[in-house]
């Protein structure tokens, strides 16, 4: 098990893919932090958010360092749907022909590499919210929890995503379907669930995520819409999405167990 | 003393039978030539051995045991199953190395085994760049790592040029003198006349002619055998 997983370390270390990935997380951290503190500032008049002296908003901001989870997510696809793309499962599965110890080596590679991810941007993140926030002299200090939450979630929301990506990449070969599948799961038919269904939405991984981060953020609208947002508490949340990696490692492994390799 | 064994091996794929009821041996320290027309099953059979299908029925051993069974199948077993198997924007060295870190293979090996298949040249270029002829060669490099002593190998001869052939050829000879087994499929009958001591011939999934290569020819080049057993006046 630990020279597959060297094995399969080596493959994340030696590909282009996965460092583009890895800046396209850190990418989208600092553009899903940097502006909201202008964002904010700017909707006072419309949205009684309150204004940046609230250090829940200022946490809000900070808390958003943990939005490139999608990459993870990404990561973990190509892990496995990879493999059939570059045809190289043929002889991954002929070095190590025990495919529950080929599926568990990736999962747990997929899964600390989408933690590297998520802690990485998440720190860029935080340092981009800092300089944004630094241009707000009345702009309160966060509290100071808001960082470890912030860490322990995205951290969490690495390794499990990435895990949701091995087990989508093993029931779904093609690399492009399966990616593209992920994100209308994710930015479409999940938002769209929670927006209309919140009660199932809260229990969806996005609104999982959230949840552990622990993030209050309530406001109306000037027409009046409430757009409070109700999440599980952080260790409901956190357990919840472990059962989705183990329910979905599972699938993983037993669907590569019954399957032809091409 | 059979090293690989085909017990009443059946595959379909729906009803489609790709291999139907295959039994065969493949003898130690000898070169067995597997052959048969495109889509005679050739191909699944040497799945189901290198445990990448699942057998609809019957068994594939390897010295006895399911490959899925080898301890340490990269020492035991060398497989070459297709060209392509390369991530293309890696380097030769490196995709070794990625197949040798399961093994706990050293990288002198690699470096061995780049100069076996002459390729130390070309090792840190992406595969993106290499000819066919070229991937032919690193897929064999792949084989050659855990320096096994059965060879799977399904149509190596693909894309090498009459020099490559003929450096195949001599290669597969060297390996089998020094006692290794090799079960290689090929379309290049002409050029498998020289290099192989026994064949097995498969038609429709079935087979036909096994035994060593004069027993089958009886006088006749491979190439008229093989012709006048899957087509028959």
């Amino acid at each position: 098990m630990i020279r597959l997983m060297k094995s399969e370390y080596l493959k994340l270390l030696y590909s282009r893919t996965f460092w583009g990935l890895l800046v396209g997380t850190i990418g989208l951290a600092i553009l899903s932090t940097a502006p909201l503190p202008y964002v904010y500032h700017d909707l006072q008049s419309r949205v009684n958010f309150g204004s940046l002296t609230n250090p829940d908003l200022v946490d809000a901001v900070y808390s958003r360092s943990a939005e490139g989870y999608i990459f993870a997510l990404i990561l973990g696809v190509l892990v496995m749907a990879g493999e059939f793309r570059h045809s190289t499962a043929v002889a991954t599965f002929l070095s190590a022909p025990k495919r529950i110890s080929v599926l568990g080596s990736k999962l747990i590679v997929a899964a600390i590499g989408g933690v590297f991810y998520m802690l990485v941007s998440t720190g860029f993140g935080f340092a981009s919210s800092a300089i944004a926030l630094g241009y707000y002299a009345d702009a309160a200090d966060p509290h100071p929890e808001v960082f470890i939450n912030t860490l322990a979630a995205a951290a969490m929301a690495g390794a499990v995503l990435a895990i949701l990506g091995v087990a989508l990449g093993t029931l779904i070969r093609s690399q492009m379907v399966a990616v593209v599948s992920s994100l209308l799961w994710l930015f479409i038919i999940e938002r769209l669930i929670t927006l209309f269904l919140p009660d199932i939405g809260k229990y969806l991984p996005t609104s999982l995520i959230a949840g552990m981060m622990s993030i209050k953020v309530q406001g109306t609208t000037s027409t009046g819409v409430n757009i409070s947002t109700d999440y599980l508490d952080a260790i409901p949340a956190t357990f919840i999405l472990i059962g989705y990696a183990a329910a979905f490692a599972a699938l993983a492994i037993s669907t590569s167990l019954r399957r032809d390799i091409d | 003393m059979a090293v690989i064994e085909f017990r009443a091996l059946t595959k379909k794929f729906g009803q489609n039978a790709a291999v139907n009821n295959l039994t065969a041996e493949v003898e130690q320290g000898r070169i067995t030539g597997f052959f048969g027309p495109n889509g005679a099953g050739k191909s699944t059979a040497l799945r189901c051995v290198l445990g990448l299908a699942s057998p609809t029925s019957g068994e594939a051993l390897i010295d006895g045991v399911h490959y899925r069974e080898i301890k340490d199948p990269l020492r035991k077993v060398g497989a070459v199953l297709d060209s392509g198997g390369f991530n293309h924007g890696m380097t030769g060295r490196t995709s070794l190395k990625i197949v040798a870190a399961t093994a706990g293979i050293k990288d002198a090996r690699i470096e061995e085994v780049l100069d076996l298949v002459e390729l130390t040249q070309a090792a840190d270029r992406r595969t993106k760049g290499y000819s066919l002829g070229m991937k032919q060669r690193l897929s064999l490099a792949v084989a050659l790592l855990g320096d096994p002593e059965i060879f799977v190998l399904d149509e190596p001869s693909n894309g090498l040029d009459p020099i490559g052939i003929a450096w195949l050829r001599g290669f597969l000879r060297k390996l089998a003198d020094e006692g290794r087994s090799i079960l290689v499929s090929s379309h290049q009958l002409a050029e498998m006349q020289h290099t192989v001591d026994d064949v097995m011939i498969i038609n429709y999934g079935k087979l036909i002619a096994e035994g060593p290569i004069a027993d089958v020819a009886k006088g006749r080049s491979l190439e008229e055998a093989f012709l006048q057993l899957v087509m028959p006046k």
